[in-house]
């Protein structure tokens, strides 16, 4: 798929147009989690997309919304192609903070390749490992304190 | 999940949901596909009555809606 930087649509060879591709998976949908254990969702377990769908694919944005009463920790992994495309390993951990998912209110989170301007909100948060090629991502929610409230929603948005 | 979920459930189907804190305006009655409003409330109701759970989601309360 070609585009311009823009976003507009480039022309093959043929004078054909090429059209973008973009979709959004909900990988976590509300999940009231109740202990401290890792909890870990993925764009094919969850998301029911191949691994070929997944790469076609270039540009991800993950959104978080807890409506706990407790902050978690977020970590973000790419697949290991090589290995198991499910298993988060720590070679393949692409962006880990602690309490970086805030107890509610407040309880959002937005995982973006893009470089964030100043005024940026805290929890808007510059990935750049996210505009690239993935087989897929995995997403682990830690709660350091069991949450007694609440849920966690995961989404995540892909262009092509 | 527990016996007293579609009691929960239905319960929750008649409470309204504030989805910001401290905003009056931002209160909404709760429909079957408000994923987030829906397991927060039955959650409620589990504390409430002291019942015990397990973690679970909008995929689990969807066969008693």
């Amino acid at each position: 798929m070609l585009v311009t930087l823009s976003g507009s649509n480039l022309t093959d060879a043929s004078g054909v147009i090429t059209r973008r591709i973009q979709n959004k998976v909900t990988i976590a949908n509300a999940v009231a989690i109740t202990d401290t254990a890792n909890h870990e969702y993925n764009l094919i377990t969850q998301g029911g997309l191949t691994e070929d769908q997944i790469r076609r694919y270039s540009d991800f944005k993950i959104s978080i919304k807890s409506t706990c009463d407790q902050a978690a920790n977020v970590v973000v992994y790419t697949a290991m192609a090589a290995h198991n495309v499910t298993t988060a390993t720590t070679s393949g951990q692409l962006y880990s903070e602690t309490s970086n998912l805030p107890a509610n209110p407040g309880g959002f989170l937005i995982m973006q390749s893009g470089v964030n301007a100043t005024g940026a909100g805290t929890t808007s948060k510059s990935v750049p490992a996210l505009k690239s090629v993935h087989s897929n991502l995995i997403i682990r929610v830690t709660f350091p304190v069991a949450p007694t409230t609440g849920s966690v929603t995961i989404t995540v948005e892909m262009n092509g | 999940m527990p016996q007293e979920t579609q009691t929960a459930v239905n319960w929750a189907l008649h409470q309204q949901y504030q989805v910001d804190p401290g905003v009056t305006a931002n209160v909404f009655d709760i429909y079957k596909d408000m994923a987030s409003a829906l397991v927060d409330t039955v959650r409620d109701y589990f504390n409430t009555n002291n019942i015990t759970y397990s973690t679970f989601s909008y995929i689990d309360l969807e066969p008693y809606l």
